[in-house]
């Protein structure tokens, strides 16, 4: 029963989803619309889950002593901090000073969010540009005909996407006194023709895939996702 | 005298004369009025809930302004809807203080009254191709799951990221090192994070059988007692249980970089020998990817998310693209049924291209609406 349970629900909710995408009389899509709410009230009840794990995680760490395990107090620290500034009663936190309580503007919980979380998310996000510039480096030595390839689509591609692209253009257009196909036109091409058509092609079988896997999961083929062969 | 008499008469006709002009262009005005919306139609609005009004008319031949009112009897009182350019052709209404299903409504448009009744459908006839498709679809992939049960040989093409896998956690093994496997951060309801569940059980088992730690972060908490039991199933599978370790399952944060952070400390601190990635991804793939480039494992990625691949293409070892990442489980387990399902996907494939040869030369010649009109869905 341990597996049969949660493979019927799957297929007895899979099923009810697909037919409620067919039909739009009220009485499958009222019951569609509660499965999904469902599921948001589900998804709320599992943050308890996410917080319990990272708590139980932590303390045995520290009760352990494992490696690093100094690390984790300042996490539980920050973790039970910011669940206090957040549920506490509003008129507890206005009474200490502070001109507003729970999540709302100016409240503590809202000057950590913005003056420590975003800063320290913005600089993980700025880390993007480094490693752009790394990746970037490592895919473009040639050193096959279709790293060059790929170099070579790279450079018009990059250069096409700027303005001085259109100035080198002009500028050697000029001096052959021939119209050719600027940068930017040869960088447009490329996006527009190859690039789109195998982007198209991915998409397709990515999708078709997709479908597939829906199909043998909510038809019970594909039973390892909920646990079991 | 008789002109006497005909100036008389004409003197009485005169008030006469008059009415009957002013009645003239009465009628006249009327049928202007009626004239201003040619081709008026109010009907339910097909393939819905019955809770929409649809008002048609025809835009090329009407007015500068359509007024529509709404009433819920002939004689009224009337409530303006919208006044629309006569051009639009179409009034759907519907949404705040739009019709109730079952109810007749009087629409008047410039004059003409005519009703309609709200009325919920039980079949969306505007996906009815999309449906033959998926029935097509399910068609070939029970055909081919029947072929794969009579033990009919089908053949899968060589995944290089796919026979890699077993090579990483052997290495791995031999390393004493973890292994990491990230599902991707999106939620349960995203189908690559429900396959990615399916992957993680053939990988679970793999590493119960060699005996190494498998590291599994998960971004979102409703992921968690998913990814648990998966982990934990495939322990029992393979007969040990007692390696299976809970505090490996790590819920870290859904906020998307606190998440890359963390996952970069477990890479940087606990030095997977092998990291994989299999999943649905956003823009923390290369920050993840990079940093398990510069410390020296093996790397294997797959994600749908097409804007994503270059990045793992860039930086992993090998990546398995799009429909490849579909391939996972019935390409490691090669059980029957699991490969007839990814032999109908094929055929299907094959379907739509030779679809998209015809409706090419149909282009070609002329004939590409036909076509488009064959896969709008509503």
């Amino acid at each position: 029963m341990r597996r049969e349970i949660p493979l019927f629900l799957t297929i007895f909710f899979g099923c009810m989803m697909v037919i409620g995408f067919f039909v739009p009389h009220p009485i499958v899509n009222e019951a569609r619309s509660r499965v999904e709410e469902w599921t948001i009230i589900l998804a709320a009840a599992a943050v308890v889950l996410g917080v319990a794990n990272v708590a139980r995680i932590h303390m045995h760490k520290i009760s352990r002593r494992d490696r690093d395990f100094q690390y984790s107090f300042p996490l539980l620290f920050a973790l039970f901090l910011m669940i206090a500034l957040g549920v506490v009663p509003k008129d507890w936190i206005t009474s200490i000073g502070f001109p507003a309580g729970g999540t709302d503007e100016g409240s503590p919980f809202d000057w950590l969010y913005n003056n420590a979380y975003v800063p320290m998310q913005g600089t993980m996000f700025a880390l993007l540009a480094f490693y752009i510039a790394s990746a970037a480096f490592r895919a473009f030595r040639i050193r096959t005909i279709e790293a060059a390839l790929l170099a070579i689509t790279a450079v018009l591609v990059m250069i096409g996407r700027v303005p001085v692209g259109g100035s080198i253009s002009d500028w050697f257009n000029g001096l052959i006194h021939v119209d050719l196909w600027t940068l930017p036109e040869i960088q447009q091409w490329i996006m527009d023709i190859p690039n789109l058509a195998a982007k198209r092609a991915i998409l397709i079988g990515a999708a078709l895939g997709a479908i597939a896997t829906s199909l043998k999961i909510i038809l019970g083929i594909e039973r390892s996702a909920i646990g079991g062969d | 005298m008789i002109q006497t008499r005909t100036s008389l008469s004409a003197r009485a006709g005169r008030p006469l004369r008059l009415l009957g002009l002013l009645a003239c262009l009465a009628l006249c005005a009327a049928t202007m009025a009626a004239a201003a919306v040619p081709g008026l139609v109010v009907r339910d609005n097909p393939d819905d809930a019955g809770e929409a009004i649809l008002v048609e008319w025809n835009g090329e031949a009407a007015g500068d302004s359509v007024r529509i009112e709404r009433a819920e009897s002939e004689t009224g009182p009337w409530k303006l809807r919208r006044a629309l350019p006569g051009t639009a052709g179409t009034y759907v209404d519907q949404g705040e203080g739009g019709p109730e299903r079952g109810k007749t409504y009087f629409y008047r448009v410039d004059g003409q009254v005519l009703s309609a009744v709200p009325k919920a459908q039980w079949w969306n006839q505007g996906r009815t191709n999309l449906f033959l498709i998926l029935m097509l679809y399910l068609g070939l992939i029970l055909v081919f799951l029947n072929i794969a049960r009579r033990g009919g040989s089908l053949f899968i093409r060589k995944i290089a990221g796919l026979d890699a896998m077993e090579e990483a956690i052997g290495r791995a093994t031999e390393m004493g090192k973890p292994v990491l496997y990230v599902p991707g951060i999106d939620d349960a309801n995203n189908i690559q994070t429900i396959y990615s569940m399916a992957i993680l059980n053939s990988v679970s088992k793999m590493v119960a059988q060699y005996d190494t730690e498998l590291i599994v972060p998960l971004a979102k908490a409703f992921v968690l007692p998913l990814a648990e039991e998966t982990v934990r199933s495939g322990y029992m599978d393979v007969g040990r249980p007692d390696s299976f370790r809970a505090d490996n399952i790590r819920f870290l944060s859904d906020e998307q970089f606190a998440f890359t952070a963390a996952v970069n400390g477990i890479m940087l601190r606990e030095k997977p020998a092998a990291n994989l990635f299999l999943g649905s991804f956003f823009a923390e793939s290369l920050v993840l990817a990079e940093t398990g480039f510069t410390t020296g494992a093996i790397q294997i990625a797959g994600t749908a998310n097409i804007h994503q691949l270059p990045f793992f293409v860039v930086a992993c070892d090998y990546t398995m693209i799009g429909e490849e990442f579909f391939a996972t489980s019935a390409y490691l387990s090669r059980e029957p049924m699991l490969v007839g399902t990814l032999k109908g996907g094929d055929m299907m494939k094959l379907v739509i291209m030779i679809f998209l040869v015809i409706a090419a030369i149909g282009a070609t010649l002329g004939h590409s609406e036909a076509f488009r009109s064959l896969l709008v869905i509503r």
